[in-house]
């Protein structure tokens, strides 16, 4: 669907010239869902914006479809533009204009008549659950439906692709929440590509298929979301990764406990098995959990849960070992 | 007594009627000419859709040139020009020319202004749709800018009315020429008083009707 390769974006500074982009290449499938994820300055949203050559790359091409777009020009790279959605984080909408207005604008720009306006209008409202707000302008809208009115706008034309560029940045978790759902109900019904950058790990995890995380200027990691968050092999990555899973223990809890303290990973159908009523079972020990948290990517589990072993020391080292033969990973705390 | 009377109503109805002939033509083609002129060099920026920096610099510069040159210094440089184009230099068609000139540099420079306060992304969204530049300037800077653009007609119209009390001294009529001819050379100061109080009375008027047309555009 989206092929990019080499592409390399400099920018001339005051300083001297920035590489903002450094020779990335990336495929994007159809109907995905591919996230790019990275900290601020990484070069996300320059990289975005050469799919729809708002930014055209410096080197490098842009292949949608089998065709060559990166030297598109006038009519062509208009109408490149009218198949290629795309959302912001300030949702950018018209403020001169009600919501109709800017929806309307989106179809004006592709030649569609009055008539077909009228009818196109509500059907989008209708599909990102704002028909009563035709007539309203935005600076009366909640951030979540001035999102709402965006995704509309991005949807006029009927796109193949979407490129959000970190749409739920401005918007709080509850928010955030029902966008995304609402990205990818259009992800699955309307069978469109959509290309999401984010700084925020949850967002992948809740919505992407595949991800590719940036760090300055290029791409250091690229994957099937369950495997970057499992196996993270990037020191970059892992970072990112530890940030959404934090099981430190409190230096109180440690001290007091005066036995074995494991950490056991879960990954993949593993997690399922009841290891610990299991080892309790078979050895005799005590055990107490002290800190985890599993959650499901893509439904497969992935996490870890800390607990603590009590009993003689060395049916506590047999049970520790049973449980590290039936568990993806054990790391010793203590 | 009466009769006087009659007479200076008389004498302010004529002088009001040119001076509003003075800033109605000169306001027309600020909105004609000023409007183009600023988007020409607002659009020809840097990183906008029509980046030329050749003419996006000569535009500021002809602009600045105007605006520097002091109004009573221009209105006689210009006196050629208005000969040629209104075929006298006296009345207020003549005084007209220059008094359009500097309101055209003026606005331009307003107008400008007003769209560099458009979000841009507001216009990337806009460039990301397909539209074409032509479209963009029609559908997004405008509106998006019309509320600026109105308070900077405004502006323009009441600066006009100042300018052209000035242009009525060399000979373009209008209330300014009234005022100095009873006040200044005839000492009827009763005269100048109304006059100027007249003036601020179309001062106010200009000024709120432009903030309340503004207001009610401005949607955000
Ligand atoms: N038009 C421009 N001119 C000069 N430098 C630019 C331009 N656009 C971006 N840059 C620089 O390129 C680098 C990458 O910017 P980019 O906006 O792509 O980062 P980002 O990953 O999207 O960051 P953020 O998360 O803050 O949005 C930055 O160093 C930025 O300063
Ligand atoms: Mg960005």
């Amino acid at each position: 669907m989206i092929n990019l390769t080499d592409i390399q974006v400099r920018f001339a500074g005051t300083q001297g010239t920035i590489e903002a982009v450094k020779d990335v290449s990336l495929h994007i499938g159809r109907q995905e869902i591919f996230g790019i994820v990275g900290t601020s300055g990484a070069g996300k949203s320059t990289l975005l914006r050469t799919i729809n050559l708002l930014e055209r790359p410096t080197g490098g091409s842009v292949i949608i479809d089998g065709t060559d777009v990166t030297g598109f020009t006038g009519v062509e790279l208009r109408t490149l533009r009218l198949r290629t959605g795309m959302i912001f984080q300030q949702f950018n909408l018209i403020n001169a204009k009600s919501v109709f207005g800017n929806i309307a604008f989106a179809l004006k720009v592709a030649g569609r008549t009055k008539d077909e306006i009228a009818v196109r209008v509500p059907e989008l409202l209708a599909l990102v659950g704002l028909t009563d707000k035709e007539d309203a302008y935005p600076a009366q809208l909640s951030g979540g439906q001035k999102q709402r009115v965006g995704i509309a706008r991005a949807l006029a034309n009927s796109p193949q692709v979407l490129l959000c560029d970190e749409p739920t940045s401005a918007l709080d978790l509850e928010t955030t929440s029902s966008i995304l759902e609402l990205l990818k109900e259009i992800n699955q019904t309307l069978g469109i590509t959509i290309v999401i950058i984010t700084h925020e790990m949850a967002v992948v995890k809740a919505i992407c298929d595949r991800v590719a995380v940036m760090d300055a200027g290029e791409i250091v990691e690229e994957g099937a979301v369950y495997d970057i968050f499992a196996n993270p092999q990037h020191e970059f990555t892992r970072q990112l990764v530890a940030r959404s899973l934090n099981l430190d223990l409190p230096q109180r809890l440690r001290e007091e406990n005066g036995g074995r303290i494991l950490k056991l990973h879960y990954r993949g159908h593993r997690a399922e098995e009841p290891v610990i009523s299991e080892t309790i079972r078979r050895f005799g020990v005590r055990v107490n959990i002290l800190h985890g948290q599993i959650e499901y990517i893509g439904g497969q589990p992935l996490g870890a849960l800390v607990i603590s072993l009590d009993g003689d020391p060395e049916v506590v080292e047999h049970a520790a070992l049973y449980i590290g033969s039936q568990i993806a990973g054990l790391e010793v705390v203590q | 007594m009466n009769e006087a009377m009659r007479e200076m109503l008389q004498d302010l109805l004529k002088a009001f009627g040119e001076t509003f002939q003075m800033v109605g033509i000169s306001l027309t083609l600020s909105i004609v000419i000023g409007i183009p002129l600023g988007l020409l060099m607002y659009v020809t920026d840097r990183g906008l859709f029509l980046q030329n920096r050749f003419v996006n610099v000569v535009g500021g510069i002809l602009v600045n040139v105007i605006r520097s040159v002091p109004f009573v210094i221009l209105l006689v440089l210009v006196l050629p020009l208005t000969q040629r184009l209104v075929g006298s230099t006296i009345g207020p068609a003549a005084a007209s020319v220059p008094l359009s000139i500097a309101a055209i540099a003026f606005y331009a420079r307003l107008v400008q202004v007003s769209l560099c306060e458009v979000s841009r992304g507001v216009i990337e969204a806009a460039t990301a749709s397909g539209a074409t530049p032509f479209q963009i300037v029609i559908h997004v800077l405008i509106p998006e800018s019309l509320p600026g653009l109105l308070r900077g007609l405004t502006v323009t119209a009441v600066s006009l009315v100042g300018y052209s009390a000035m242009a009525g001294i060399v000979g373009g009529g209008g209330v300014g020429d009234l005022a100095i001819r009873f006040g200044y050379y005839r000492y009827e100061t009763n005269v100048m008083v109304v006059t100027v109080l007249l003036l601020i009375v179309l001062v106010q008027a200009v000024q709120s009707f432009g903030d309340s047309v503004a207001k009610k555009v401005d949607r955000n």
